[in-house]
């Protein structure tokens, strides 16, 4: 037993130079094909656990310095926050990294950075809303929208997010307001998912929502023909709200060099496309171009306050939510 | 002389602030039969599974055979003790069959001798024919037949039997008591029996020991049971009878010649009935037993007694009859119940 | 004079093992943040409790009186087709209950399938509603987990005996006032716990109820630890979960105290089935062959529908070892739960007190709480103990044992519950008979225990063996690197919406978990015949 222990320890010393070992809450449909690529490149074989973000993070907390993992890899950047403030993640020092990451997209220690964005955004029915109608998320509280919007559950971060951002901006009271105006105009119970809310605004069971693009882009393939339209809102004022998946080093990693040029080889152009494409996202490196099929959403403004913040006051987004009663 | 083949010193149980068994000894001889007699909650069976090395935490000493079962510091677990043990639910293995059953503990035997065994247990109970049988297929009668083989199957030195018959109705029980005698008759075999049933208890038993409160009140044959009690409460829980202040029996038989300070025991058939008797007494309650009534009398000085009168002397109840006070033996206690 | 006794001394380890990850969700308590719980207060347990209250009652009565007729109907009358429909029966626990969810969710929500094409059909100018509420999460579940109920009941109804029915038949009670008077109150153990392990998945459910957006007092669990980022709350949260569950398994003994469950009169015979006429025949086959085109054909189909859609893009030569792992574990896991509770299950009914009954239902907990809860629970533990014993290395985490000691801890309940009820069916006479016996303890299990106890043993492995199959939160977390299995395929899918994929590793799933179901099948068909 002592034997084979130690020949497993001598045997995981010589591949040390050529692994890392990443813990995704990014689907493994969606990361698989660029481990693959870049141990092709490379020759670096990329161990990889998928889970939920919440436990990922626990697992890396309780392992502590035995931990395994080099890489923290997950979606939306309230989950990031909170892994740099629980301490699990470390600076990262990578020219590659801040050239290629606009600042918005990075925690402002270099904890982490996003690699790929998706954008929060109004989607509305064609035959039943004219675009000129649309403004902003906060014009959704108004009475003309009275039962004829759709909403996502607010168990989900996306809407958790959205809602902190909007804090950031607004102010607890003003958002608490907009959120309790957003509530009163349901069409229908909320949605368990994005997917399920875009068929409801294709049937005309509601002529406005807000849904992640990256499902609209889904959707939209798996459909022949679709009712269903992106807005860009907020044009005028802040912009879409964006947010990423992103990645960071993670404070025991054993190969930190390697994790470090893997994550820098992931914002480079080479990588971007390859990552956001087939999840119908946008690239995080604001000098590569989207896919066709994205671009042809049209170009948005941005809302380019810091992602951290939707950690931040993600909290505080969950109760004033809890109060507003969107369940 | 014969063998000692039970000895028991002194057994005490103690469960939870309650005793159970106090100070219990108990001696059985080679062939012997004896009865536990006494009303639930007695400790008779507590007792049995004592024996069978099946409770634990009792004190006394267990010498089974010349051989010490249990003593400070000592205790051999039942399989080493080698006793037989049948019981009220005949605990028959519903997925065995009846030859199964019987050889469920015989595996440290060689094939042919298991067989053997069988078909000598098979004779001996006269299940033969339903050997192969599953114990649901079979009379209550005959699953405990089946139970006695595969105790008696082990070859034990002591068969324990707990209350074996009162799952059964009442023809079949004595027929099945009777026929387990005769076959523990036939093996030689040291058996005891818990009971609660009076009358099983004398057509089983050679000897017979009433419990009562955790104490055996008193071991010996039935006759000597019935007819010499030593306690109060066995002359009132062996057969019928009252107990009553001495004088006033003395007032109505003075051949009762000695003084009598305490009580005494009459028994139904202590009392006869005579129309010609100048005795009169008032007939307070009477049950009907088929060949006899049951009275119960009451005479003035307000002794009341129990009369057991041939069926055809139909009073009633009221009625003031005459009777004959004849003891044969004075049961006297000093200090009555 | 107390003997050292082994069962006592494993049952005793097995009961700690298994209920350290509890006490580790209880030691929460040590850090309370009075901002957050103030807030859960007024604004979410309220309603959250009052809705897990309606589901509790909703899952409770849809498991009985989907499982306890079909049981009852299945053990004690003979119709044609009736090994038919008593094996369509059991098949339904092999549907993931998110995966069920959704199914029901894509036909019957507003823009579902089927409520879509009737709404065209009848030519209706407004939608039907939606199924996206409490009747339909409570129909939902209970089609996922009357199987339980139904299994246990039958255990109890089928070892119960002839001679009760025969006995209150004479006494002249009518077949209904039998089945009120006698067989229920005589089975009652074996529908509680039935009932009981429905209820607790249904309380530690996410998955199912977040696809019907029924919020319960686990999505405030989970939202506590997702979006509040406390997971000391969340845990908090659990305990008090748990805590429920414990008192309802005390008031339930409380209840059951003194009576005995062996079986009545002579042995274990079966009763011989009553042929129903046709009208009846007719009846019964319409009835349960509604409820399992419901419960299984309805689902099974769609799922299959989406496979075959799929499978061409996702359809890889991955998937044998996503079989092969998958059965692994669940074998393993099967195993060595069989192994745990029987020692339990042998220690409590040789050595009944106050003691082992709370070991062994403290023990039974970890099956209520929410699954990533759990999780991490396990997870804290087994590091703990890697470490400790052998620091820097990994011989728990690494391989397989921490996964299956995570699994047996998370399905302890589910194996136990019908291993111990059917150690009701011993007599303390059989276990006398035994100890007086020359034949080993290793002996009188074979002969004896084991043939005895073999229709839960049964019914515990494919228990078990379907839910490991099923179970994400504690695979995700403690399985090795690249052990990859069918539950984690659907994982993958699920945790972004792409429920159609999803169906690929989930019609596996449903296959694979179709030969232990025949395997039990035919046992308890074939013991019937004895």
């Amino acid at each position: 037993m002592k034997m084979i222990c130690a020949f497993l320890i001598t045997f995981s010393c010589v591949l040390q130079a050529e692994e890392i070992v990443i813990y995704s809450a990014r689907n493994e449909q969606l990361i698989k094909p660029i481990f693959d690529l870049y141990k092709k490149e490379t020759g670096v074989d990329i161990k990889f656990i998928t889970d939920k973000e919440g436990p990922l993070m626990q697992k890396l907390k309780t392992e502590g310095e035995s931990s395994p993992a080099d890489i923290l890899l997950t979606v939306d950047a309230g989950n990031l926050w909170q892994a740099a403030n629980e301490g699990l993640l470390k600076s990262i020092d990578s020219k590659t990294l801040k050239n290629n990451i606009p600042a918005h997209l990075r925690d402002p220690k270099d904890r982490w950075f996003g690699f790929s964005v998706r954008a929060r955004t109004i989607f509305y029915n064609k035959e039943k809303v004219s675009p000129a109608d649309l403004t902003t998320y906060e014009d959704l509280s108004s009475a003309k929208w009275n039962k004829r919007l759709c909403l996502r559950t607010s168990n989900k971060v996306y809407n958790q997010s959205l809602v902190a951002m909007m804090i950031a901006e607004h102010g607890e009271k003003k958002t608490e307001e907009i959120v309790s105006g957003w509530v009163k105009n349901l069409a229908t119970n909320v949605f368990p998912d994005d997917t399920k809310l875009l068929e409801a605004i294709d049937a005309g069971i509601c002529d406005v929502g807000i849904a992640n693009t990256y499902y609209y882009g889904k959707y939209a393939a798996d459909k022949a023909a679709t009712k269903v339209a992106i807005f860009w809102p907020n044009q005028k004022t802040k912009g879409v709200h964006v947010n990423v998946s992103g990645a960071g080093i993670t404070k025991y990693a054993k190969h930190e060099k390697a994790a470090v040029k893997f994550l820098e080889w992931l914002s480079s152009a080479k990588a971007q496309n390859l990552f956001v494409d087939a999840n119908y996202e946008f690239p995080a490196n604001s000098k590569i171009k989207p896919s066709d099929k994205i671009a042809a959403w049209g170009t948005f403004k941005p809302n380019v306050i810091n992602v951290s913040k939707a950690g931040e006051l993600q909290g505080s987004a969950v109760k004033l939510m809890d109060r507003a009663q969107y369940k | 002389m014969a063998n000692k083949i039970l000895d028991l010193k002194n057994i005490s149980l103690k469960l939870e602030n309650h005793q159970i068994l106090k100070d219990v000894s108990l001696e059985l001889e080679d062939g012997d039969i004896a009865c536990l007699l006494g009303p639930s909650g007695c400790g008779k069976t507590s007792l049995l599974r004592i024996i069978a090395g099946l409770e634990e935490r009792s004190d006394g000493k267990i010498i089974l055979n010349k051989k010490t079962c249990q003593d400070t510091g000592l205790f051999l677990p039942p399989q080493k003790r080698k006793i037989g043990m049948v019981f009220q639910d005949y605990a028959l293995f519903p997925h065995l069959s009846v030859s199964e059953n019987i050889t469920f503990g015989l595996g440290h035997l060689k094939k042919n001798e298991q067989i053997a065994k069988l078909d000598e247990m098979l004779e001996l109970v006269k299940l033969g024919p339903w050997k192969d049988n599953y114990p649901h297929k079979l009379s209550g009668g005959q699953q405990q037949r089946v139970a006695l083989a595969r105790a008696l199957a082990q070859s034990p030195s002591i068969l324990l039997l707990d209350e074996p018959f009162s799952n059964l109705d009442t023809e079949l029980r004595y027929q099945l008591s009777e026929d387990v005698r005769n076959i523990l008759k036939q093996l030689k075999m040291t058996a005891i029996l818990v009971t609660h049933d009076q009358t099983e208890a004398f057509s089983f038993a050679d000897k017979i020991g009433v419990m009562k409160e955790g104490v055996i009140q008193q071991f010996s044959a039935s006759y000597d049971l019935y007819h010499s009690p030593q306690t109060p409460f066995i002359a009132s829980f062996i057969g019928e009878g009252v107990i009553v202040p001495g004088n006033l029996v003395k007032a109505y038989m003075p051949s009762l010649d000695h003084s009598i300070n305490g009580s005494i025991l009459v028994r139904p058939d202590d009392i006869t009935h005579d129309d010609d008797s100048l005795l009169k007494a008032r007939i307070f309650k009477k049950i009907f037993r088929g060949s006899h009534f049951l009275y119960v009398l009451d005479f003035d000085n307000g002794l009341r007694v129990l009369s057991l009168v041939q069926s055809h002397h139909d009073h009633n109840i009221g009625d003031l009859i005459g009777v004959r006070i004849e003891i044969d033996h004075i049961v006297e206690f000093t200090h009555p119940t | 004079m107390p003997k050292f006794s082994f069962s006592k001394f494993i049952s005793l380890f097995v009961g700690i093992v298994i209920t350290i990850p509890i006490f580790i969700i209880f030691s929460s308590f040590l850090k309370v943040d009075a901002g957050i719980w103030s807030h859960l207060k007024i604004y979410v347990l309220p309603e959250l409790i009052l809705n897990t209250l309606k589901l509790i009652c909703g899952v409770g009565l849809g498991t009985l009186l989907l499982g306890v007729p079909l049981a009852y109907i299945n053990s004690f009358y003979d119709y044609p087709g009736r090994s038919f429909f008593s094996f369509l029966a059991i098949l339904p626990m092999s549907i993931p209950a998110y995966i069920m969810a959704f199914v029901y969710v894509a036909l019957f929500d507003i823009t579902g399938i089927w409520s879509l094409a009737i709404k065209d059909f009848l030519g209706l100018s407004f939608f039907l509603p939606s199924i996206r509420n409490l009747y339909g999460i409570s129909l939902v579940l209970s089609l996922c987990f009357y199987p339980y109920v139904y299994l246990l009941s039958k255990n109890a109804f089928e070892g119960q005996g002839a001679r009760a029915l025969e006995v209150s038949q004479v006494m002249g009670l009518s077949k209904f006032n039998t089945l009120l008077k006698v067989i229920l109150p005589l089975s009652r153990p074996w529908i509680f716990s039935g009932v009981l392990l429905a209820l607790m998945e249904t309380i530690a459910d996410f998955g199912a109820v977040s696809i019907f957006n029924y919020t319960t007092f686990t999505t405030a669990i989970y939202r506590s630890w997702f979006g509040l980022f406390s997971l000391d709350s969340a845990q908090q949260l659990a305990a008090i979960l748990i805590s429920f569950v414990f008192l309802l398994m005390i008031f339930e003994r409380l209840q059951e105290k003194k009576k005995s469950f062996a079986t009545i009169g002579r042995g274990s015979v079966r009763p011989s089935r009553i042929k129903l006429g046709w009208g009846k025949s007719a009846l019964v086959i319409l009835g349960s062959g509604l409820i399992s085109l419901m419960a299984f054909i309805i689902p099974f189909i769609m799922i299959a529908k989406w496979a075959f859609k799929v499978m061409s893009q996702d359809l890889d030569a991955r998937y044998i070892s996503f079989m092969w792992n998958s059965i692994e574990i669940a074998f393993l896991t099967v195993i060595v739960l069989l192994i745990f509770s029987f020692f339990m299950a042998y220690a409590v009914r040789k050595y009944p007190g106050v003691i082992a009954e709370t070991i062994k239902n403290l023990s039974s907990l970890g099956y209520a709480v929410p699954g990533s809860v759990l999780a991490v629970g396990v997870f804290i533990f087994l590091s703990t103990v890697e470490n400790k014993l052998t620091p820097g290395q990994k011989i728990l985490t690494s391989g397989l044992s921490a996964l299956i000691i995570g699994l047996s801890i998370r399905f302890y309940s589910i194996s136990l519950a019908p291993i111990s009820n059917a150690f009701l069916r011993i007599t303390d006479s059989h276990f006398h008979i035994m100890a007086l016996s020359s034949n080993s303890q290793i002996k009188n299990f074979f002969k004896a225990i084991a043939p005895m106890i073999r229709p839960g043993v049964f019914t515990a492995a494919l228990m078990v063996f379907v839910e490991v199959m099923k179970e994400m939160p504690i695979t995700l977390m403690t399985r090795p690197f690249g052990k990859e299995t069918l539950s984690i395929r659907i994982f993958e899918m699920t945790s972004e919406g792409e429920w159609e994929r999803a169906a690929l590793p989930s019609l596996f799933l449903v296959i694979i978990s179709l030969v232990p179901t025949i395997l039990l099948f035919i046992q308890s068909e074939k013991s019937h015949g004895k």
